[in-house]
């Protein structure tokens, strides 16, 4: 019998951005998977490779000049990869759905609020526009907007609203997978608590899987089941929730929690912020080798050398390093 | 440790400084179309610089027994003969002085007074904007080329009065783009900065603001030569610019005029002229525009 | 919003004065006596007095331009200097043609010019893409006189298809309203061409991309309608440049319209007919711009959110 509980899966996705001047490598090998009405949690810094992925799995890559140079990705067991256009078309808002960053000019300042989410509608479902419009005013309730601004345009709405219109727009049609990229990064901190709240919620209700990509460790906390570390275009650790916050594998999860204030003084009695010194490398420069060595406070010569593949330290728990940290205790 | 500071000098290595200036002239060697526009405009000037020299004949050397030769004719009148005998190809130029000129000095005149109204209105505000950009209403409520005429038929016929005209009507479109630069940016946080340690208005206008303004005066003042020597032409045409004998393009049109059926190439060749000019300088301004972007499209 | 209309034709009440200080002043600064341009060089010098007194040349300046006005506001343009008729009559006979042809000259820019700009913009690039823009820039630096000869030259002179020049008939329009029209065309193919690769590149374009909507949905209604405000900007100032030009292209085509009118008076110093020339062409400019910024509130939304401020305050956002 056979039980496809993923949803959404992803392997050995290589993703480049090719130009004369360079070719950059802004995704290498990236395997994930994301099972029904949970939310994977994408981590990393700017750069990284997290929006490239995203971009990716929704067929929004800007080709020329990105190409997705190898790699599956399966939704419900469908290949995606290789669909034409118009079978993507398909799938963007009504099965992935995906919200950007800034709220503030996500939507189209012609049209009407309501307008845009009865677009979202009438794409995808066989309703007249009548119904259409009736299902839309019924979603920005769902969100919190009185169903009487249907007719409001963006410019009347403050940011936090905006980015709910935004979160209703790709609601609409009841995805079965929301990929949020840092939805609440340009919002102020407690209009971000509200909205993450909200998104929960409707996640829970609708039975929405999401993949939520952050810099916020803390967002991580609040909303994720699973998530992965993603570093110069790679995974270098992945698992679940407990597993990266309380049994932290690789040295630069380890660097990121030391980068947090506060978290750090709970975590090691340390009072200084020890951040992770040096940059992300150059993604068309890549180093041979492990891509973190550089950086790595536990890198050595072999380290430089030869490229670390993930290995498995404890169920579900995976991590790109030889020298990973072990839970304390061991050593 | 070794392998950070290795990291952090690398990425210092790669933050090569270049001067503003030399930024946007290697951006604008990159485009191709803008290096052959260059080229060309390089070889316009040549030819008004030393029209004396590189033409063959003088620009009023009438000759009525080689009159009305189609070009190809006669070997020694590559471009053909007019109705008086010259030969059309030393006309074209001696033209190329002409016109270079129109649009050199009308330009410096639309800029110099515009930009200074426009700086002027943009930096103090209140009043002296408001009247500024009134009187700047009232010379744009008049199309530009009505305007020049307009002037023209005043100051009366002649080349230096055309170009008097077409400075001067070109000298709101200045105002108004400069005006809206310095808008943009006198409030800027820098400018509070040198405010704040006691620089003086002009000190403010000319060391901080100007830099900053330079490129869309730059990418206006290339529309404004093509535009001048389209406004000359029109102004030539109508017979309120260059008067006969002197050689403008638009001039030289208005003369074959009558001879439009049958001796064509009296309109076209001066015609083409204009063209090759007019393009080349749009070419460039183009290029321009494209170089002095910051957001460097990739 | 019809608050707003009546403040801007309000407002341009002192931009028309302005218009006409300015033109009566240059016009009577200018070198050369009227008089003396309708009498001829022959004329003596007492005939020329008389004529000058009888159009009231010797009054002080802002006596002649106080009853000018005074005139205008009755809709007396005062006489022409040499038909002794009202200028007002010949403006009104003459002003039409010239308005047919700017309007012909609307439409081709519009048909010809937006649908190219779009195409390029969309297949940045292409073949199609860099050949329309190098036409489009070749078709910028042609002077519009020229190209109207041209035009001539090859469909009525060699291929007899049209005719040269007057006015009899819609067969007659065509060339004329090509020659200004080209280049207009050519301009606003340049503006839709940026002002559509600008929009595209925006955010909500990318969420319309995220719901699944189709390219040809995202170009013409997201990204169009965006892009449309410069675009119509540009329109209007065209239409006001050929206008402004209808003296050249009239002139070409033996055109009787108000452009070839005010030509002859400029050259005869036949003050009046210039003057009420430049008000009409200066009135009708800045009802088009009046026009062009009705249209951006029906365009955007923020626009018209701005022209109502005065009315009602806007709309605040609903507070957290």
């Amino acid at each position: 019998m056979e039980q496809e509980t993923k949803l959404l899966e992803v392997k050995d996705l290589t993703i480049q951005y090719i130009t004369d001047e360079s070719t950059v490598h802004a995704v290498n090998n990236v395997s994930l998977s994301v099972e029904r009405g949970k939310t994977l949690g994408l981590v990393g810094e700017t750069g990284a490779g997290k929006t490239t992925i995203a971009l990716g799995i929704i067929g929004l890559i800007p080709d020329p000049p990105g190409k997705v140079i190898s790699g599956s990705i399966k939704l419900e067991g469908e290949e995606l990869v290789g669909k034409k256009n118009a079978f993507m078309r398909g799938i963007r808002g009504k099965k992935i759905s995906m919200i950007f960053q800034d709220p503030m000019t996500a939507l189209n300042p012609i049209d009407t609020v309501g307008e845009q989410i009865a677009e979202a509608i009438l794409l995808h479902e066989k309703v007249t526009v009548a119904e259409a419009h009736k299902k839309a005013a019924d979603v920005l309730e769902l969100v919190g907007i009185p169903a009487a601004r249907f007719s409001d345009y963006p410019h009347q709405f403050s940011g936090g609203m905006k980015q709910r219109v935004v979160i209703a727009m790709s609601l609409a049609c009841n995805p079965d997978l929301l990929i949020a990229d840092e939805p609440t990064t340009a919002l102020d901190v407690t209009i971000q608590a509200q909205v993450l709240d909200m998104m929960n919620n409707l996640k829970s209700e609708l039975d929405t899987a999401m993949i939520m990509i952050t810099h916020d460790l803390g967002i991580i906390a609040e909303m994720c089941d699973e998530v992965a570390v993603i570093y110069a275009g790679e995974i270098v650790e992945s698992g679940g929730l407990a597993h990266i916050f309380d049994e932290t594998a690789h040295p630069y999860t380890v660097g990121l929690f030391n980068s947090l204030p506060g978290v750090a003084a709970i975590r090691d009695s340390k009072r200084r912020l020890s951040p992770i010194p040096g940059l992300m490398p150059d993604p068309s420069d890549l180093p041979k080798g492990c891509k973190f060595s550089p950086r790595c406070p536990f890198g050595d010569e072999t380290c430089e050398k030869a490229a670390q593949d993930l290995i498995e330290i404890s169920p579900g728990h995976l991590v790109r390093c030889r020298n990973w940290i072990k839970p304390k205790g061991e050593k | 440790m070794n392998k950070t500071t290795a990291v952090a000098a690398g990425t210092s290595n790669q933050l090569k400084k270049r001067s503003q200036f030399k930024e946007v002239w290697h951006r604008l060697k990159r485009n191709k179309l803008a290096v052959i526009s260059l080229i060309v405009l390089g070889l316009l000037v040549l030819m008004a610089l030393f029209a004396k020299q590189i033409a063959p004949y003088y620009y009023d050397n009438q000759d009525i027994s080689v009159a009305l030769l189609a070009p190809g004719e006669n070997p020694k009148f590559p471009l053909g003969t007019d109705n008086l005998g010259r030969d059309i190809l030393s006309r074209i130029i001696y033209g190329a002085q002409i016109s270079l000129r129109v649009g050199l000095v009308a330009v410096c005149i639309s800029a110099g007074v515009g930009c200074i109204l426009g700086a002027i209105a943009g930096y103090f505000g209140g009043v002296v904007d408001n009247v500024i950009m009134r009187i700047m209403d009232v010379l744009l409520a008049i199309p530009g080329i009505l305007l020049a005429i307009a002037i023209a038929a005043t100051l009366g016929p002649g080349m230096t009065n055309a170009i008097i005209s077409v400075g001067i009507s070109g000298i709101p479109a200045f105002a108004r783009v400069v005006r809206s630069s310095v808008l943009s940016v006198r409030d800027m946080e820098y400018i509070e900065a040198a405010k704040a340690i006691n620089a003086t208005s002009a000190r403010i206008l000319l060391r901080h603001i100007t830099p900053n303004i330079l490129a869309p005066i730059l990418v206006q003042a290339t529309l404004g030569i093509a535009n001048a020597i389209l406004q000359a032409a029109s102004l030539s045409f109508l017979g309120l610019g260059a008067q006969p004998p002197v050689p403008e393009w638009g001039a030289m049109i208005s003369n074959g005029r009558a001879y439009l059926r049958d001796y064509s190439y009296m309109v076209t060749m001066p015609g083409i002229a204009i063209m090759i000019t007019v393009f080349a300088i749009n070419l460039l301004g183009d290029g321009l525009r494209d170089a002095l972007d910051p957001r460097l499209k990739q | 919003m019809l608050r707003y209309i009546g403040k801007r034709l309000l407002m341009m009440i002192p931009v028309l004065l302005g218009v006409m200080v300015f033109i009566f002043l240059i016009l009577h600064f200018s070198p050369g006596d009227p008089a003396r341009m309708v009498l001829g060089e022959s004329a003596t010098q007492e005939t020329v007095e008389a004529l000058r007194e009888e159009l009231g040349l010797n009054q002080p300046l802002f006596i002649q331009f106080f009853k000018y006005i005074g005139g205008v506001l009755t809709g007396d343009f005062g006489m022409s200097y040499i038909s002794r008729a009202p200028v007002i009559d010949a403006i009104l006979t003459r002003y039409p043609a010239t308005l047919i042809l700017a309007g012909l000259s609307v439409l081709i820019m519009i048909i010809v010019g937006l649908p190219i700009g779009i195409i390029s913009a969309t297949r940045q690039y292409s073949f199609m893409d860099r050949a329309s823009t190098t036409i489009a820039l070749v078709g910028v630096s042609m002077p519009t006189f020229w190209i109207g000869m041209l035009l001539v030259l090859f469909f009525s002179l060699r291929l007899g298809w049209l005719p040269v020049s007057g006015f009899y008939g819609p067969a007659y329009w065509i060339l004329p309203a090509f020659s200004i029209g080209i280049n207009s065309a050519a301009i606003i193919m340049r503006m839709t061409r940026s002002s559509m690769l600008e929009v595209i590149r925006s955010d909500y374009i990318r969420t319309a991309r995220a719901k699944g909507q189709s390219e040809r949905k995202i170009v013409l209604h997201h990204a169009l309608k965006n892009a449309l405000v410069p675009i119509i900007t540009i329109i209007g100032i065209q239409l006001g440049t050929q206008l402004g030009g209808a003296m050249v292209t009239e002139s070409v085509f033996s055109i009787p319209g108000l452009g070839s009118y005010m030509l002859t008076a400029i050259k005869s110093r036949d003050y009046p007919v210039v003057q009420g020339g430049v008000i009409f062409i200066a009135a009708t400019f800045s009802m088009v711009n009046l026009l062009v910024d009705i249209i951006y509130a029906f365009i955007d939304p923020r626009i018209k959110a701005q022209y109502k401020t005065s009315r009602k305050p806007k709309k605040e956002a609903v507070a957290q």
